[in-house]
């Protein structure tokens, strides 16, 4: 597959996923398509340790085009739009990886963005990182995941809070709410991703089994 | 009496009887009052608080004895759990303001919360096998699915109290607040969540949260899926 709005390399056994469609990188229907390409090569590898992801630019992603979400909706019905279906299939499959994925965030990380970093098993946020679900705001939520993983994640009381506010939260914010795992300055996101990688063992594997069975 | 109280769309549920507010009967407030109330003033949060300097010590033991010597018990914690689901199933967020004691009854209250919040000073206990009795309102139910299987056991079996900021350890109480604050807080915070959204976005929100507590990964996501559906054809027939 030709990628446009991704860039996939492989580099020591280590998948490297780059949103490429600076400044925004906004997550678009080619995104979509993209990105569930390389999940299911991913899903198939027998040989990679694990999965970073990161955007090119200042920002991770500002999210989906909202107007374009919108505009799959027939007025008529409440049918689940085929696309939106398909979208959400490589995010659960993202989460649901045995090898670490871990996500390294910049800049803004808003609404199907934030859904995405939060199916990561790791969070990394530059100093500078700005995280948010504003869908709330539209009249509309977060529908790939993202209220289940903030659940999961901060607690109940917190992702309440996160979804029906849509308040941006710093990477301060994110790091003490445990929305984020580890902050950082920007230029070392990815390199501290690999260590984390390379020090996850194979236990991984079987302990990430684990928790998903028992769920 | 505990009370029912409107304000700014907010249902202010009191427990009122001090200066203990041990609870008279399980089901602490009228159910059909409180449909009613809310249905009736538009309300898009509840908040749950004690009355002066306590939450509630928990139920009153003499009228326990004498629901068992009338045959009654039975039929009055069912009356209790009705209750506890009536206010669930509105699908508002529900806000715990905690100063004082919280005990027994009054814990079992306050773990229906999705927002918890407590005064430093706060104390919490489920006193029941003291009295070789265990909690009858979820409370162990509710507990295990806060704190795990080992902390429930020990927290019911021996009974003990803890103090506010063990109880947010061990993620019993989500916020800490300075003592006689926790109403003011909780009332803000729910004003800051529900202010601005429509009630059918904070049914959604408030529906699918709870489902992440509780359901597997995927029916939660099929319900997220649905409901973004039902609220994204809304908002474009609305546009």
């Amino acid at each position: 597959m030709n990628l446009n709005s991704l860039n996939w390399q492989i580099r020591e056994n280590i998948g490297f996923l780059t949103l490429n469609s600076p400044p925004r990188n906004e997550m678009n229907s080619l995104f979509f398509q993209e990105f569930s390409y390389i999940i299911n090569e991913v899903e198939k590898s027998e040989s990679l340790i694990g999965l970073i992801i990161d955007a090119d630019g200042r920002h991770f992603s500002s999210g989906a085009n909202i107007k374009q979400l919108l505009d799959l909706f027939n007025t008529d019905n409440d049918k689940t739009p085929e696309l939106l279906q398909q979208n959400s299939i490589p995010f659960k499959k993202l989460s649901q990886l045995e090898i670490p994925v871990v996500a390294c965030i910049k800049g803004i990380c808003f609404g199907s963005a934030l859904e995405l970093a939060l199916c990561a098993h790791f969070r990394i946020a530059g100093n500078n990182a700005l995280l948010s679900f504003p869908e709330t705001g539209f009249d509309i939520i977060p529908g790939l995941g993202g209220i289940y993983n903030a659940q999961q994640c901060i607690g109940s009381a917190q992702a309440l809070e996160l979804v029906l506010t849509g308040n941006t939260q710093s990477a301060t914010e994110a790091k003490n709410s445990g929305l984020v795992d580890i902050i950082a300055p920007k230029k070392e996101l990815n390199n501290l991703a690999q260590q984390l990688i390379k020090s996850c063992t194979v236990n991984y594997r079987k302990e990430l089994k684990s928790i998903y069975l028992n769920k | 009496m505990n009370s029912i109280t409107i304000q700014n769309n907010i249902c202010i549920i009191t427990l009122n009887n001090k200066p203990h507010n041990y609870l008279e009967q399980p089901e602490f407030i009228n159910t059909s009052v409180l449909k009613n109330t809310i249905n009736s003033n538009n309300c898009k949060a509840i908040v749950i608080t004690g009355a002066g300097r306590h939450f509630s010590a928990g139920a009153n033991l003499n009228n326990l004895k004498e629901m068992v010597a009338n045959n009654i018990l039975f039929d009055e914690i069912e009356k209790g759990k009705a209750l506890l689901k009536v206010l669930k199933k509105f699908l508002l967020p529900i806000i715990v303001c905690i100063e004082g004691t919280c005990f027994g009854g009054g814990l079992e209250i306050a773990l229906h919360a999705d927002i918890k919040i407590a005064s430093h000073k706060a104390l919490f206990a489920f006193p029941e096998t003291n009295l070789d009795l265990i909690p009858g309102l979820g409370g162990i139910v509710n507990l295990v699915g806060i704190t795990g299987k080992s902390k429930a056991l020990e927290l019911v079996l021996k009974g003990d109290i803890i103090d506010a900021q063990t109880a947010k350890d061990l993620s019993i109480i989500d916020y800490l607040d300075d003592a006689k604050k926790t109403l003011e807080t909780g009332l803000n915070l729910a004003e800051k969540l529900t202010q601005q959204r429509p009630t059918q976005i904070i049914k959604a929100v408030i529906e699918l949260v709870r489902n992440a507590e509780t359901l597997p990964y995927d029916q939660a996501l099929n319900r997220e899926t649905e409901l973004f559906c039902q609220l994204a054809n809304k908002a474009m027939r609305d546009e």
